[in-house]
């Protein structure tokens, strides 16, 4: 079972010994690659919560490199793309890129080169994920307040006391922070300084 | 049923009594045969109104005329009368045998009937009125049209008998026929045997007495119709018809006077000229006319006014109906007639009217249109000829270019024929792929080897799997350029003499456009004594193309100068054609000079390096040889040589 944490280097190439080798390079740095002979079975395979990125051959029988990249961004898989292209390709390079493509490489390549282009497309993906994950998180949070306690955190996000949302809201400062207390808590933030830092992207956002 | 109201207009129906009144003075004042007139029923008792024919109800005159009449009476009265209509036909019956039973008929017919009105077709339905409408229609008074007025002066007129007498006169319509027609010497006269056809005859008989010594006449007259039409044939042309009527033939056939006119005028030499109305459109040229819608339309008028109470007695006998010329326009024309010598106030009947007359706008839209279209077809014209023009300059460049063009596509369907494989262009791109993979997988396993290496992490099996991996792609990428060079065998050539000047051509022909677009020149210099060569053309090709794109390419960054590249063909030694392919590009280093003709070798960026090895295999398997000299002046040269045919 592969460790759901763990990223790993999509390869998709049809031709075996080229998939089979980039494989080979990625591994010996002590990465973990999977390679895919065409575009169909990595759609097939494809567990869009695995963390990683994917190098993708662009010219395939069946599918093609360009196809692929349009269907990921079709499903919304915003997974990091490294495009390989021949000599030269230089049109097939552009296509790649403006598909969303994170970066090309043109065969054939220094090895330094795809590394260093893997392990940046890997970071761009724990760095996406991360702060998707701390907004779904703080977003399930939220929901988890009473209609009292959002009424109270809009107070706050606004800048008022306890005092002054006690008396917007006809209620005793004692119990308004109480719900303060309570809010802060669920939310897991320490004070009301980083209660505004959170919400500052969900604010934006809705 | 309402009550039966009478509804009147005008002036009676507005004031009944008034009426009533004024014909209640008028009869007291009169003469005591007014005692007889019946005031316009004004209690809904129905008016009568006999109209009574004597000739064939269908005579096209009586219709056009009794139409008239009919009309006007309508318009006249209120309420219409009751019209009867009774037809004597007696003209062409012994009518005084038939004269008391007819009576006899009508007095039992119309007994305990109050006739108003008798109106009398034509003489003999005048003279049976005259003789019998006491008997048979007492009190009604007698409206006559279509008689003659000298027959009028005949018979003490009865004062309640008026009408619209006929004056027939021949006299204006030969004046016609004469000034019209200035040249006749000769009248000739067509008419009938029945009693009004006589009664014509004696009247026009009368009238030509006046022109005696100036014309003659000729009267043919109670002839058979075949007669009379062969003696109208036979006319001299200056002669003009006059045409009467034709009621009944010599043979006492029974006709009808304007079918009878149709065939004389169309066997006639001369025009015809009649004074009836309905012989216009049948034949006659002109005449003067009365027309039958203007006696018609007078005689119901006088009908009207007795049925609306007017005193018969207090009416005279209105002015005969005037004639005046009326011609027909198809005739005047068909007889060459001076329109201009027709009188001012001449009716003309059936004028075609000119295309002009009818369309004048529809012909002036199409003018204009055709105008626009000729002006379009011009500018067309015009456009086309400078078309032509500029195609004519372009002649040249367009005829090199598709001779290019036929050249290419001929080679390309002879590459066809060579399959897929064998193709230079499909190889390339299959050979480029297939070499290119296992050399990037040796790369990649290399790689992955020599960072596992340099790890230091001892994984000795991993590395014994780097080092076989490479080995098989190493072994891989062997089988492929084993199987490329295997693709130009001797038992694939077709040697065959080939004259090499023909040859150059061809590729040259194909190698222009991609040398127009690296602005590249090439030159070529054949020997004139030049033998052929035996060779496997296509292969041969196939060289020449490979040696001049790598010529083109070294040439590609280079100055004018440089970007010449030419090809020389001459024989050499016995039995030997060398060609020779000079650029004056980078040229090869002195330390490639070997690998260049080794698979997989790439001195530019964008070639696969499968060329100059295929190409040297093509000309070893022709016997010949193909190598690399340095060109004195920079830049290289390959040449290579075949066989000469019989060497």
């Amino acid at each position: 079972m592969t460790n759901m944490g763990e990223q790993t280097v999509f390869i998709v190439d049809d031709d075996a010994a080229v998939r089979d080798s980039i494989a080979e390079l990625v591994e010996s740095v002590g990465l973990q690659a999977e390679g895919y002979a065409s575009a169909l079975a990595f759609l097939e395979a494809l567990e869009p919560e695995r963390p990683g990125c994917l190098v993708l051959d662009v010219r395939m029988a069946e599918m093609s490199g360009l196809a692929l990249q349009e269907r990921l961004n079709e499903l919304e898989i915003g997974i990091p793309v490294i495009v390989l292209t021949g000599h030269g390709d230089v049109p097939m390079a552009v296509q790649a890129m403006k598909a969303g493509a994170v970066d090309f490489i043109q065969k054939p390549y220094r090895d330094q080169t795809l590394l260093d282009s893997i392990n940046a497309a890997l970071s761009l993906d724990a760095d996406a994920r991360r702060s998707r994950a701390t907004e779904d998180d703080f977003n399930y949070r939220l929901a988890s307040l009473t209609e009292r306690e959002k009424e109270v955190l809009d107070h706050l996000l606004a800048g008022r006391t306890s005092k002054e949302i006690a008396g917007a809201l006809a209620i005793s400062p004692r119990t308004a922070e109480a719900h303060r207390r309570n809010l802060l808590h669920k939310l897991g933030v320490g004070s009301a300084k980083e209660l505004m830092r959170m919400c500052a992207p969900a604010a934006k956002k809705n | 049923m309402p009550e039966p109201k009478v509804q009147l207009h005008g002036p009676k129906a507005r004031h009944p009594a008034t009426v009533v009144g004024l014909v209640m003075a008028i009869a007291s004042s009169v003469a005591p045969a007014i005692a007889f007139a019946q005031a316009p029923d004004t209690e809904g008792k129905p008016r009568r109104v006999v109209i009574l024919n004597a000739a064939d109800p269908y005579l096209p005159a009586f219709i056009a005329l009794d139409g008239a009449l009919r009309d006007a009476i309508r318009a006249g009265s209120g309420v219409p009368p009751e019209l009867h209509a009774e037809t004597l036909d007696m003209h062409r019956f012994p009518r005084l045998q038939l004269d008391h039973d007819v009576a006899a008929l009508l007095r039992k017919k119309y007994d305990g009937l109050k006739v108003d009105v008798v109106v009398a077709a034509a003489p003999i339905a005048l003279d049976f009125a005259w003789r019998h409408h006491a008997d048979i229609w007492p009190g009604a008074a007698i409206v006559f049209h279509s008689v003659p007025a000298a027959m009028l002066d005949e018979r003490s007129l009865d004062p309640r008998t008026i009408g619209i007498p006929v004056q027939l006169d021949f006299g204006p319509t030969l004046d016609l026929a004469l000034s019209l027609r200035p040249a006749t010497r000769r009248v000739a006269v067509v008419a009938g045997t029945a009693d009004p056809d006589r009664r014509n005859l004696s009247l026009a008989r009368a009238t030509l007495e006046r022109y005696a010594g100036r014309l003659d006449v000729e009267y043919l007259v109670g002839l058979t119709l075949a007669k009379t039409i062969a003696a109208v044939r036979a006319l001299p042309s200056h002669s003009v018809v006059l045409y009467l009527t034709v009621y009944r033939d010599g043979a006492g056939v029974p006709l009808v006077p304007r079918d009878v006119l149709a065939q004389v005028a169309a066997a006639s030499p001369a025009p015809v000229f009649g004074i009836f109305e309905t012989y216009l459109g049948n034949g006659i040229a002109a005449g003067s006319i009365a027309t039958y819608g203007a006696q018609g339309r007078r005689a119901g008028e006088l009908v009207v006014r007795v049925l609306n109470g007017d005193d018969p007695s207090a009416i005279d006998i209105q002015e005969p109906a005037t004639s005046a010329c009326i011609a027909d326009w198809r005739q005047i024309h068909r007889w060459g007639i001076d329109e201009g010598l027709l009188p001012a106030d001449c009716e003309i009947r059936f004028k075609e009217l000119t295309a002009w007359d009818r369309y004048r706008w529809q012909i002036l839209a199409a003018l204009a249109l055709t105008l626009a279209q000729s002006g379009l077809i011009v500018g067309l014209v015009l456009s086309r000829r400078r078309l032509q023009a500029t195609q004519t300059s372009l002649r040249d460049e367009f005829g090199r270019r598709t001779q290019a063009e036929t050249t290419v596509s001929r080679l390309r369907s002879r590459l066809a024929r060579f399959s897929k494989e064998h193709s230079l262009g499909t190889m390339a791109t299959s050979i480029s792929h297939e070499i290119n993979q296992p050399l990037i997988a040796i790369q990649n396993y290399a790689q992955a080897a020599k960072r596992r290496l340099q790890s230091n992490v001892d994984d000795k099996p991993k590395l014994i799997e780097l080092f076989e991996k490479i080995e098989g792609q190493a072994e891989r990428a062997g089988a492929i350029t084993q199987r490329v060079r295997s693709l130009v065998n001797r038992s694939d050539l077709q040697l065959q003499s080939v004259a090499l000047g023909a040859l150059l051509e061809e590729v040259i022909g194909i190698m222009e456009p991609e040398a127009e677009n690296r602005r590249c020149r090439i030159q070529w210099e054949i020997a004139g004594d030049l033998p052929a060569v035996l060779a496997d053309s296509l292969q041969v090709q196939l060289v020449l193309v490979n040696l001049l794109q790598n010529a083109m390419q070294s040439t590609n960054s280079g100055n004018e100068y440089e970007k010449g590249v030419s090809v020389d063909v001459r024989p050499v030694d016995e039995g030997e054609v060398q060609i020779s392919v000079t650029d004056r590009g980078r040229g090869v280093p002195p330390d490639r000079t070997t690998e260049i003709f080794e698979p997989l070798y790439s001195g530019t960026s964008d070639g696969m390096g499968m060329g100059l090895s295929i190409s040297r295999a093509i000309i070893d398997a022709h016997d010949g040889r193909l190598w690399y000299e340095p060109n004195a002046g920079g830049g290289a040269i390959f040449r290579f040589t075949l066989r000469t045919v019989g060497s």
